[in-house]
């Protein structure tokens, strides 16, 4: 079976429109959503009422999170003072303008979903404001899969979709007690996080969005990047007041602001 | 005596005037003076050649123009908005070197017909005509390094309009002061930290500031990322 | 030679054993660690921390960080890092929050607000849970990958710590891991991960089982460890 993942759809309705018509070329059985529904786009709640209209099963992502908590994504997750003041702004924009109902939808969203040996979550599975970067250590990698109990870990939330697979797995442990000793070898079974990228607020420096195609029965997954009219999405950006630097950094393919300098780094709040 | 104890050097924005002039200063130790004119002209060349060239004298402008015949040899940085036809000096200009730094591709100009030497850059020439030359004195303001590093690269990408020359003096959050410098055609951008003393309690007093070159820029946006960079005073009294 | 001792709880004449046994043993110990729940849901904790705070002509000063009963006592007081009592009452039932209220005087209280959360030395992390939080109880039996997050989180090759009160070395000799990462532009080839001797010390615990005070020593130099066990008389009140 073929399934589609998607995230981070940052109120980008032109995006995940165009995303949408791509999955249904694909012959996609299911589509899953990692979250960032909203934050930054000038959509919020369009892309919301479609992707519940169209029952699309969805984890809570961290934009999910701060506009139905309030904004308490501590300073530390933001690369710089500028960065922190863009995101508190589009933050202020969107929790103006969310409709009740939308609000609703996204505090009911579960943290992470399981399917089969397929698990999904938003950031990772310990938190939603951690980003797996595909540079992070293999075996912290590897326990992020293993906290799951899934083969396959689905995120989102670095914005940069990419495939990684831990492999050939070995080591030897030695336990030690007053009582004695004891030698152990373990072997880790093959594992994957795939993350989707973004759909609204792509970072891989072209303006295009992006998700993934896994088929469960060759374990074969496809990147998938999408062109569309993203000067639509710049020009409602600008008519909607927030701020224009958004809708230069989308035109390039640069995200807005969020990304925390030590990525693994989460702020016990 | 030196044959040519005074140079003039002109040309059009962005050329590279300082760049030359800089060069010139740092190929030898011996004591030298540098002035820039021009309208409203900011700080930025006179602190980055200050601070880079202990062993020049930087004469301020509008100095009294008796200073300059004391240490020689002069540069003097004439500043493209003024007019070179009228352009009036204590010296006698024709005995003065004239040096005019053009880009490559700017065959004809008031420069050449006004230079005793014409100079080359690196720079190609744009076949835009420069609108705009806003500044900024920031003396005061403390930044952020990495939203000044956002905000460096959206500025010379072009998010605030297409930009032909920027440079800038910062003060970052630690009491250093970096220098700031992007042209177009030039070799790269570049940055690099002012060798002076770190500003280590309270607001730093000397100069900082941004000039920039280019069409059709948003100098409101630029001064409002500006502001987004700074640190208030609370965050300050931080560190 | 370090002394790393764990979970007190309040036991007094378990802690005179062990700096006896230290005593006793007439090497000089550098650094004497004790990493949390050095007080208990018991009134004699108030005497305990009196004896800790005045060590003896002779005796290490104790480098003290917060445990699991130091983190409930400031919960209840609501200065601790989360807001409700939920683990305690969980683990112990509600009459605890009592109980524990009215042991801990406010002069205790006052110093275990002193107390830092952890210890970072040479390559070595001290604290009694783990990096992830003060509940995280690390065992003999733990899977390996655990414990190398456990480790990673601090970037350390050793991790002692005192949540679970039982002895042990967890060793992971060696370890190796491929990791292959396809990008929209990449295909990288498959590389290695090499990991060898990390390691988490369970470093025993001086008070929970009456009679027996079991705690650790580390040579820095050599890297060896030993675990240490003290009988003691259980009858209480050392005058
Ligand atoms: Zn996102
Ligand atoms: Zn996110």
């Amino acid at each position: 079976m073929k399934i589609a993942v998607m995230s981070c759809i940052h109120g980008n309705y032109e995006a995940l429109n165009a995303v949408l018509s791509d999955i249904d070329r694909q012959q996609a059985e299911k589509i899953f959503c990692l979250g960032d529904l909203v934050g930054y786009g000038p959509q919020p709640n369009a892309v919301v009422e479609m992707i519940r209209s169209l029952d699309i099963p969805t984890v809570q992502g961290c934009w999910d999170e701060d506009i139905v908590e309030g904004l308490n994504a501590c300073e530390c997750s933001y690369p710089s003072i500028l960065a922190e003041k863009r995101g508190k702004r589009a933050h202020e924009w969107t929790n103006d303008r969310i409709h009740p109902e939308v609000r609703e939808y996204l505090a009911q969203l579960p943290l992470s979903l399981r399917e089969e040996n397929l698990c999904f979550v938003h950031g990772s599975p310990h938190n939603q404001h951690e980003y797996l970067m595909p540079e992070v250590n293999a075996f912290t990698a590897l326990e992020r899969v293993m906290a799951t109990g899934a083969d396959v870990l689905f995120c989102g939330h670095t914005h940069i979709p990419y495939v990684r697979t831990l492999d050939a797995g070995q080591l030897a442990v030695k336990v030690r007690q007053p009582e004695g000793s004891s030698t152990k070898q373990f072997t880790a079974p093959l594992k994957q996080i795939i993350n989707a990228g973004s759909v609204g607020e792509p970072r891989h420096g072209r303006p295009n969005a992006t998700y993934v195609i896994y088929d469960t029965d060759d374990r074969l997954t496809t990147l998938r990047e999408v062109k569309y009219d993203y000067q639509l999405t710049c020009q409602a950006i600008i008519d909607n007041g927030l701020p224009a630097i958004f809708a230069w950094r989308l035109a390039q393919g640069l995200e807005y602001a969020e990304r925390a300098e030590d990525p693994t780094h989460v702020c016990e709040r | 005596m030196d044959r040519h104890p005074i140079y003039l050097v002109t040309g059009p924005c962005g050329s590279g005037k300082t760049t030359w002039i800089h060069q010139q200063l740092t190929t030898s130790t011996e004591p030298s003076a540098y002035i820039c004119l021009g309208a409203n002209a900011t700080p930025i060349d006179l602190t980055y050649i200050t601070a880079t060239c202990p062993h020049v004298k930087p004469i301020a402008a509008g100095a009294a123009w008796t200073q300059l015949a004391e240490i020689q040899p002069l540069y003097v940085e004439i500043a493209p908005q003024l007019d070179l036809a009228k352009l009036q000096l204590p010296v006698d200009i024709e005995s003065c070197q004239r040096i005019a730094i053009v880009p490559k591709g700017l065959i004809e100009s008031e420069y050449h017909d006004w230079a005793s030497q014409t100079l080359i850059s690196e720079v190609t020439e744009k076949n835009v005509t420069l609108t705009a030359s806003p500044r900024w004195e920031l003396t005061g303001e403390v930044l952020d390094p990495a939203s000044l590093n956002i905000f460096w690269d959206e500025l010379i990408q072009g998010a605030y309009g297409e930009v032909a020359r920027a440079k800038g003096i910062f003060e970052i959050v630690d009491g250093r002061s970096f220098y700031f410098s992007f042209g177009v055609g030039f070799p790269d951008a570049t940055y690099f930290e002012l060798p002076l003393p770190p500003v280590l309690a309270g607001r730093p007093t000397r100069f900082s500031g941004l000039e920039v070159v280019g069409n059709n820029l948003q100098p409101q946006l630029i001064m409002e990322t500006l502001e987004d960079c700074g640190l208030d005073d609370r965050t300050l009294a931080h560190y | 030679m370090w002394a790393i001792a764990s979970g007190i709880e309040g036991n007094l004449a378990a802690y005179e054993a062990v700096v006896a046994d230290l005593r006793k043993s007439r090497q000089e110990v550098e650094n004497f660690y004790l990493l949390g729940d050095t007080i208990g849901p018991k009134v004699e904790s108030n005497q305990l921390i009196k004896r800790i705070q005045q060590p003896r002509k002779g005796e290490p000063t104790p480098l003290v960080c917060q445990g699991w009963w130091e983190e409930q006592i400031l919960i209840l007081h609501a200065l601790g890092r989360t807001g409700s009592p939920t683990e305690l009452i969980d683990r112990y039932g509600i009459d605890m929050t009592k109980t524990l209220w009215d042991a801990i005087d406010s002069t205790t209280l006052e110093w275990v607000r002193t107390l830092e959360f952890e210890f970072v030395e040479l390559d070595c992390f001290l604290i009694h849970g783990s990096s992830l939080s003060v509940s995280d109880e690390l065992t003999p039996s733990i899977d390996p990958i655990h414990a190398i997050d456990r480790l990673s989180r601090m970037d350390v090759n050793q991790l002692f710590c005192g949540r679970s009160g039982l002895a042990f070395e967890y060793r992971i000799e060696s370890g190796s891991l491929n990791s292959q990462v396809q990008t929209l532009d990449n295909l990288t080839a498959p590389t290695p991960t090499i990991l060898s001797n990390r390691r988490i010390i369970g470093v025993g615990s001086v008070g929970r089982v009456e009679g027996k005070a079991s705690y650790t020593l580390y040579h820095p130099e050599s890297n060896k460890l030993a675990f240490k066990t003290v009988r003691y008389g259980t009858k209480k009140g050392f005058g």
